[in-house]
Parts: C-alpha cells; sequence; structure tokens
C-alpha cells in the first residue's frame, strides 16, 4: 500500500471551461478517500487520471512518493473497479479474477493461492467457472471486487461502484466494502456522487464542485464546519437551510447578525421546535423515523426536522440557538 | 397474439415459393449433373434422367486437373480470408479507438475507393502482375482480393468495435495488457460474430470470382474453381459437356454451404449487430 498524492491537476476538455482547475490532495497510505460531488464536477475525469486513462494538461501524480505522471496505466500498479464492473465477458470469473496476476508473471501456484482467498472474501467460490453473462448484478460487482483485490495494489481507485445495484443491496455492501478495504489496509480513492456513501465509509472527504476542491475533511468536519455555502448546502438530507441576510432578520430567529451582506445557514435538525417565537406550518413531509416541516417565519421559509411523526396543529413555536448558526459570505461562499 | 391457421398457412406457402425459386437453379444442376451424358442436352428437356449417372463427376476428376482447381481455390480464399481479417480487424481497432490526424478522411476515402467499378481495375491490374512476376501465382489473386475486400472489412469491423463499451479495454490496460494484446485478446473474441461474417462473406467472394482469377492465371493448373469451370470443353468446339460443368458447380458449391451452415447463427447475429440494444 502507498501514499496517493494529487498536485495541482488540470484538465480541459475541447475548448470548454476546464472539467479539473487545479486540484491537490494527498491520500495517506491505508486511507479510504471518496471523492464526492455533483454530477460534472470533474471528479470521475481525476480519478481517471489518477489511473492513467486519462492524461492530465498540467499537475503530478506520485503513486508511494515515485511520480507516476506519465507512467502507463498497467505500471503504476493500482486497481481500478468500474461503474459498470467491465468483466471481460468471454471469460469465467476465475480467469476474470486471475488475469492480472498471470499477466504480471506470477506463479501459477501463487495465482490459485491468491485468487482461491480472494473468492472465498467475497463469496464466490461457487461461481468460479461461470461466464459473467450468468451472474447477478450483485455478484458481478463481486467479482470486480475480487479482480481489484487479488492484486494486492498500492492504490484501490472505485468509481461509483455500488450505484448500479438497488437500495438494499447498496446498503449492506457498503458496510462490506469499508470492512474488506479495513481488513486489507487498502489506500482507496472511492468516487461518489452518494453524500451517504462518503460520510459513512471514508476516513476523509474530498468535496468536488465545477472543477475546484471545495473542502478536505473527515466527513464530521465537513458536515459540523462547512467551509463553503456549496458544500454546506451539498451535505445532509434536508440540505442546511440557507437564507439571505434580510429574510434572516425578517425570521426574527437570529439575533445580533454581524455587519456586511449575509447568508445565515442553519442545519434543519438544529432548529429547535416547541418554544421561541411561532411560525406557521407550510409543508409536513413524515419520513418515519423523522418529520420534515417547513415553515413560514415571517416571510422566510425554515426547514426543521423533528422526531416521530408530527402530530401538532398548522403552527408552531421555534427557535435557533446561536451556536447552530453559521455565516457565509453572500457573494463569495465563503465562511465567515 | 398467436397468428390465425390462414396466415401460418399463407406464411409457410410464401416460405416455400422463395426457397423454390432461389433453389430450383441449383436442383435443375444437381439433376444434370447426374444424368447420363446423352441425356444433359437432350432435346426435348428430360426432367427426371432414365438413370443415376455419376460418370460426370468422375470425368472433371480424372479427366482435368479438377482437385487442382479446388486446392487453388481453397489455398487463395484462405489466404485472402486470413489478410483481409488480420489486416481489416487492425485498421478497424485503429480507426475506432485513436485518435488519428485524418482519421474521418481516411475513412471516407476507403469507401470512396471501394465504389470503382471492378471491370476498370482489371487492365492496370495485369500490367502489375506482370511486372510484380506474380502472373500465374497464386499471390496475385490473394494480394487482390484482400486489397478490394479491405474496405469492406474495415467498415463492418469498425462500425462492430465502436459498440464494444470501452471500459472493458481500459481494465485490461490496467490489468497489464498492451494495446495489441487488447485487440487480439479481449476486442477480437468479443467481436466474434463480425469477425466470423466478415471473413465468411470474404471467403465466399474468393471462392466465386472469376474476372480477376481470369486475367491473372492463364496456366491451367494454377487455376481455380470458376475459370475452371468456365474453362470445361467437349471433345469439339461444338459440344458443350453440361453434365461435367453442373457437377463441377455442385461439388464446389458444397463447401460454401457447409461453410454457411456452420456459421449461420454468427453470420446473423453479425448482420443484425446493432440493429436492437443487446
Amino acid at each position: 500500500m502507498a501514499e496517493v498524492k494529487v498536485d495541482d491537476v488540470r484538465k480541459t476538455f475541447g475548448a470548454g471551461r476546464p472539467v479539473l482547475d487545479g486540484v491537490s490532495f494527498t491520500v495517506a497510505d491505508g486511507e479510504f478517500v471518496s471523492l464526492l460531488g455533483p454530477s460534472g464536477c470533474g471528479k470521475t475525469t481525476l480519478l481517471r487520471i489518477v489511473a492513467g486513462l486519462e492524461t492530465a494538461d498540467s499537475g503530478r501524480l506520485s503513486i508511494g512518493g515515485k511520480d507516476v505522471s506519465d507512467v502507463a496505466p498497467k505500471d503504476r500498479d493500482i486497481a481500478f473497479v468500474f461503474q459498470n464492473y467491465a468483466l471481460y465477458p468471454h471469460l469465467s470469473v476465475r480467469e476474470n479474477v486471475a488475469m492480472g496476476l498471470k499477466l504480471r508473471g506470477t506463479p501459477a501456484a501463487e495465482i490459485a493461492r491468491r485468487t482461491a482467498d480472494a473468492a472465498k472474501r467475497l463469496g464466490l467460490e461457487p461461481l468460479l467457472e461461470r461466464r459473467p453473462a450468468a451472474l447477478s448484478g450483485g455478484q458481478r460487482q463481486r467479482v470486480a471486487l475480487a479482480r481489484a483485490l487479488v492484486r494486492e495494489p498500492r492504490a484501490f481507485l472505485l468509481d461509483e461502484p455500488l450505484s448500479n445495484l438497488d437500495a438494499v443491496l447498496r446498503e449492506r455492501t457498503r458496510g462490506e466494502l469499508k470492512l474488506l478495504f479495513k481488513k486489507a489496509n487498502g489506500t482507496v480513492l472511492y468516487v461518489t456522487h452518494d453524500q451517504v456513501e462518503a460520510m459513512t465509509m471514508s476516513d476523509r472527504v474530498v468535496l468536488m464542485n465545477e472543477g475546484k476542491l471545495q473542502q478536505i475533511g473527515s466527513p464530521e468536519e465537513i458536515y459540523r464546519r462547512p467551509a463553503n455555502a456549496f458544500v454546506a448546502s451539498f451535505l445532509g438530507a434536508p440540505p442546511m437551510n440557507l437564507i439571505s441576510r434580510a429574510e434572516a432578520e425578517k425570521s426574527g430567529l437570529f439575533a445580533g447578525l454581524p455587519e456586511g451582506d449575509l447568508l445565515v445557514g442553519v442545519r434543519p435538525e438544529e432548529v429547535k421546535v416547541g418554544s421561541g417565537r411561532e411560525a406557521s406550518i407550510v409543508l409536513v413531509e413524515p419520513v418515519g423515523s423523522h418529520t420534515i416541516l417547513t415553515l413560514d417565519c415571517g416571510g422566510a421559509a425554515v426547514r426543521a426536522v423533528v422526531p416521530g411523526s408530527w402530530v401538532g396543529g398548522s403552527s408552531c413555536r421555534v427557535e435557533v440557538p446561536s451556536p447552530s448558526v453559521h455565516l457565509f459570505d453572500a457573494v463569495t461562499g465563503a465562511r465567515r | 397474439m398467436k397468428p390465425s391457421l390462414a396466415a401460418r398457412v399463407l406464411f409457410g406457402l410464401a416460405v416455400l415459393a422463395v426457397a423454390g425459386w432461389s433453389l430450383a437453379p441449383f436442383l435443375w444442376q444437381v439433376i444434370t449433373s447426374l444424368k447420363p451424358a446423352a441425356e444433359a442436352a437432350a432435346v426435348p428437356v428430360l426432367y427426371w434422367p432414365s438413370r443415376l449417372d455419376a460418370s460426370s463427376y468422375a470425368m472433371i476428376f480424372k479427366a482435368r486437373p479438377f482437385a487442382a482447381y479446388i486446392w487453388n481455390s481453397i489455398v487463395v480464399g484462405l489466404g485472402t480470408t486470413f489478410f483481409t481479417t488480420a489486416l481489416g480487424a487492425s485498421a478497424a481497432y485503429a480507426f475506432s479507438r485513436l485518435r488519428l490526424p485524418g482519421g474521418r478522411a481516411a475513412l471516407a476515402g476507403i469507401l470512396f475507393l471501394s465504389l470503382f467499378p471492378g471491370t476498370i481495375l482489371i487492365v492496370p491490374l495485369k500490367y502489375l502482375a506482370v511486372r510484380a512476376g506474380l502472373l500465374n501465382s497464386r499471390w496475385a489473386l490473394v494480394l487482390t482480393y484482400t486489397a478490394l475486400n479491405l474496405p469492406f472489412a474495415i467498415w463492418v469491423l469498425k462500425t462492430f468495435f465502436d459498440r464494444l463499451p470501452r471500459d472493458v479495454e481500459e481494465a485490461a490496460w490496467i490489468d497489464g495488457l498492451s494495446r495489441w494484446q487488447t485487440l487480439w485478446r479481449i476486442v477480437l473474441p468479443l467481436s466474434a460474430p463480425a469477425v466470423a461474417t466478415t471473413a465468411i462473406l470474404v471467403f465466399i467472394f474468393s471462392w466465386n470470382e472469376f474476372l480477376i482469377a481470369q486475367t491473372l492465371i492463364s496456366r491451367d493448373a494454377a487455376r481455380t474453381v470458376p475459370v475452371g469451370i468456365a474453362m470445361l470443353s467437349g471433345v469439339t468446339v461444338y459440344e458443350v459437356p453440361w453434365g461435367q460443368i453442373a457437377a463441377a458447380v455442385v461439388v464446389t458449391t458444397l463447401p460454401v454451404i457447409v461453410l454457411v451452415l456452420a456459421f449461420q447463427r454468427r453470420i446473423v447475429e453479425g448482420l443484425t449487430a446493432g440493429a436492437v440494444k443487446g
């Protein structure tokens, strides 16, 4: 396993705006890092550049302290799990898993041992002689993982590996993946647009938007202390309430706001319902474990999360404790 | 909805009519080949021989170098198929996957070249073959046929390659395959239907080609089957050995029928590839 270092990587396709606009970060040895962001933010392009499947316009890449910017994908000693698995359709599961080892001249006995080990870890033993076409989606995904694990590479690169699974299977596989890579002590760079995956699986999250890095930190950090208004609005379901200074003052929920053009933010689950100022309820959305209320506070729309189901009437009392308030610059979006 | 009885009967009749229409000339050749020599050209026409007689078959192999014709055709056919498929697949893969400067223009040019009628090539080809010392050589035919079939092979295979998912190839690069290895070990096995279709159609072209073979080969033992059949003649100029010609036609058609039946499924897959999302 090894450290992966991305240094000021830039990439533009054709004449358009840059897909990657100077991105730098480091994945420590054995660390699980997610690249999170909305579709088109450049995260998959960045992963493909790390793998060597695309070339950056500028910037350097190193794996294990060695500069690999100009090294062919096969010589970077990385494994890549594709979104649609990209198995070899004409080869058996065993041959799919063993291909990388065979091409590297690994002795047959060693290949057999490692293939058997990976198959055992992923529960593929009864399927080894089958072709991919005879497997379910979940099984194919496991073959793709086995193909990566068996190589024992210096880094694992995964491109939305769970996005083609149904919701129940995705939930279960998420936990299994986390354990699998912990046990393998793998350096993992994991691309996803699903914040739940990023938050639950990673040691650190790299949040991107429009080709620019927005924030790097532990899931806790980026959730508790978002670096800018984009991060604040991207994370959380429902996301953070962000309202203009004028609306915030009208609502009467926020006292003592500092000078300047501001965006005022508060997470819905930190809006206290039960005491404080009167607000009318516009919308009630029961989720089961909790209920999302959309409130009208003096003209400002504010969402609040209350536990369980909502049994109150058409209005309620709300307040916002001052430590829960996040302030962002209305022009730059930066945290104040 | 299950089609009605009438519809199924009509469909069956239509199939029979088309099959009969297509097969009748061939069946006529089969019957003629089995007639005694005197009955083959009898007037009025005898539709069914008085007795079955295989002597026409014996004649073409004994009295003439028909075995050599067949061998020449097989060698030229396999050689043409091999070179066309190998070169065509390599070129098609490059056109499909690499960002070649002028790639689109080259592809259009290839298509344009294949639009010239074959007859205008005859004289230049003869000249080239003479200059290259390839007259009466099988190589003259293999090279010419390969050149003539390459545009077709490149276009069919490129269209097929374009539809193959690229990430399987990317997975192969990460696993350690080179571009060439990826072509031979991943792309071609996945393109088996298209490769089989191309190979068989090229083989059939070569097997049936007459004009160029007639022009470039004049030594009897070096001839291919179509020319050999055309050169079959009777004892006198006025006698046409219909029985032997029919026997030769039957013998040379059989390998093609066997080939097509053996690969029928693959051919249909290849020809209809891309018609529906698979």
